[in-house]
């Protein structure tokens, strides 16, 4: 494998980096000679006949004393010229334009270094689209997580024409290898994954399948997120197999039945569920897939199965990070580090640019069509119940926890909604929403006290997760509609430093503002004066 | 410290590297060899290093005594 650097700052650090840790031949051109290299027939770089060229670029020093267009033109002819005379694949580096004395506000001006980095990098990316073997190495993605005050070395610039410190030249040289595996089609194929605190938190055999950690809150929301990767990888053409010590009828039940599982028991092409030692389990994975145990990614949350496959397999074995919120940046990593790849048949780049083509026009759809018929179209469903003894934990809950969508909040413990539900007049009653897409679980609240024909609304709540989800007015409409013995409603606003989505809700409603007091509004309403329904959800009520 | 600064320096020119060597006496101290070193010792020691001072980094002697000022700490 035979790499060359050329560009506009001094490059010996970054190849020299590059063949310590990838073995390859490389050649580095002097500094800011790339044209010259790139016009002469003669020179050396063309002598050297790479496959690859890797062109690295200062944004502020490629633009000084000229504009974007020419710049645009230059890069196209360095590829073109480049490319007649050899085989090779062309990279260039996202551009990044810092400094600058502009003011940095104005976003519409074409000086504006904001707008030129955008141009620019919308330009290669076209170019990465439209031509063979022309890729971008994606280095703006580094300096956006690790900022360029922490990559850019400001006293080797200006002594050397250095750019990077000696972390961004390891970041620079470890994304140029894993973006030259993708070109050369030399990805994993399949990706073996643990159950257990991998999948989803905690160990099913002893928590039960409802007690495993996995959900739309907390850390089983990131569990959530991280099977919804492994299924978008999945679809990318990553295999997916288990390889889990626990008992397969239970871990097939838990797929079929639990409500928040995204991945799917189809999902996966092999299942080695039993109570084998795992790299004989990885060692039959592969020969029964027929691909090299190499072509293998095994993750386990415990170093012991890890070290085990590690020692037997040739799989490939990353660490596993220490605390679950991090799983989502190591899928992310790994999935570019061992399953990156392009599609490199005139056919596969024909489809994939359709695919894109399809994906914006998709999104223009959605962003021109109203919201009322987008949210129609999630098939909204809205159940409402009275309270009973086995939901007040997930009431008591949603009282402490919603501060957003709260009129009074009010907090209660389950002792106290207990003692409250006592009350003759009390009426508790919950919302429970479910959408095409999934089940959002119990997310409204309401407790009316009702005496003689009056009716205060001492609680009325709901959860972010259905902010926006225009549930509210059908949830307040039915309740109102299933009490047709009231005649008269009072309800109340007290403000918080957190619930001023809610300040006009009731006004909204339809109900009448008798007075403001200390932050708190207060209303009435007579049931006939009701308004603001907007018929978008199909409503249940329990009786 | 002393022992860091001259693992650093064989680490980059693969030569032997005592307290004497310097950029005129090590076969390999070239000029990229230089920024190397000067780089490694930025980013393993967490010091700056001004870009008029680089030049002069050019012995063992000279990066210790460079090196203890700047982080005044004895070498």
């Amino acid at each position: 494998m035979k790499v060359a650097f050329l560009g506009n700052m001094t490059l010996e650090l970054i190849a020299r980096e590059f063949e310590l840790r990838s073995g390859a031949t490389v050649y580095c051109s002097g500094y800011n000679q790339y044209q010259l290299e790139v016009l002469n027939p003669d020179s050396k770089y063309y002598a050297f006949e790479p496959d690859f060229s890797l062109f690295l670029f200062d944004g502020p020093k490629l633009l000084e004393g000229r504009s974007l267009t020419d710049v645009k033109a230059e890069i196209e002819r360095l590829y073109e010229e480049s490319s007649r005379r050899l085989k090779h694949q062309f990279l260039v580096n996202s551009l990044h334009f810092y400094g600058g004395s502009a003011w940095p506000f104005y976003y519409n001006t074409p000086e504006n270094l904001k707008q030129i980095q955008a141009e620019a990098n919308l330009f290669l990316n076209e170019q990465a689209a439209r031509r063979e073997h022309f890729y971008v190495l994606d280095l703006l993605s580094i300096i956006e997580r690790r900022g360029y005050e922490n990559l850019y070395d400001d006293s080797l610039w200006a002594y050397g024409k250095v750019r990077f410190n000696k972390k961004a030249t390891g970041y620079i040289v470890e994304k140029l290898r894993h973006l030259m595996r993708a070109i050369n089609g030399q990805a994993q194929k399949c990706l073996v994954v643990d159950l257990d605190n991998t999948l989803w938190g905690g160990v099913l055999g002893e928590e039960g399948i409802q007690g495993i950690t996995l959900g739309l809150e907390g850390v089983g929301e990131v569990y959530r997120q991280l099977q919804m990767r492994l299924k978008e990888m999945k679809n990318q053409g990553v295999l997916l197999a288990i390889c889990s010590k626990n008992d397969e009828s239970q871990i097939q039940e838990a797929f079929q039945t639990h409500l928040h599982m995204p991945l799917q028991w189809d999902d996966f092409i092999l299942k080695k569920i039993n109570w084998l030692p795992k790299d004989e389990n990885v060692r039959a994975i592969a020969r029964e897939l027929n691909i090299g145990e190499e072509s293998l990614v095994f993750i386990d949350d415990q170093a012991f199965e890890r070290e085990l496959v590690k020692k037997n397999t040739m799989a490939v074995v990353p660490e596993f990070p220490a605390k679950p919120e991090q799983l989502l940046e190591f899928i992310a990593d790994l999935n570019e580090a061992c399953f990156a790849k392009f599609n490199t048949t005139e056919d596969d780049r024909m489809k994939t640019r359709q695919y894109f083509e399809n994906q914006q026009r998709e999104v223009l759809r959605r962003e021109t069509g109203s919201v009322e018929d987008f949210v129609r179209s999630l098939e909204l469903s809205l159940t409402i119940g009275q309270a009973s003894k086995n939901l007040l934990p997930r009431l008591s809950q949603l009282t402490q926890k919603t501060n957003q969508f709260n009129l009074t909040t009010k907090r209660y413990t389950e002792p106290e909604l207990e003692q409250l539900m006592q009350n003759p007049g009390a009426q508790v009653l919950w919302g429970r929403v479910k959408d095409r897409l999934g089940d959002y679980g119990i997310v409204l609240l309401l407790i009316g006290l009702i005496s003689e024909e009056t009716a205060v609304i001492d609680t009325f709540l709901m959860s972010c997760r259905v902010i926006g989800r225009f549930v509210e007015d059908e949830f307040l409409a039915q309740v109102i509609e299933h009490h047709p013995e009231v005649k008269h409603w009072r309800a109340a606003y007290d403000r918080t430093p957190k619930n001023s989505l809610v300040e006009n809700l009731y006004d909204q409603f339809g109900f009448t503002l008798e007075g403001v007091e200390n932050g708190r509004k207060q209303y009435r309403l007579t049931a006939a004066a009701f308004r603001g329904r907007r018929g978008l959800v199909n409503a249940f009520y329990e009786e | 410290m002393k022992n860091k600064i001259i693992a650093i320096l064989q680490r980059v020119l693969q030569e032997p590297v005592d307290e004497t060597t310097s950029r005129t006496s090590a076969r390999n101290w070239d000029s990229i060899n230089h920024i190397r070193i000067v780089m490694e010792i930025k980013d393993e020691l967490e010091l700056e290093i001004g870009a008029d001072h680089i030049d002069s980094l050019s012995s063992v002697g000279k990066i210790m005594a460079f090196v203890e000022k700047a982080s005044s700490k004895p070498v």
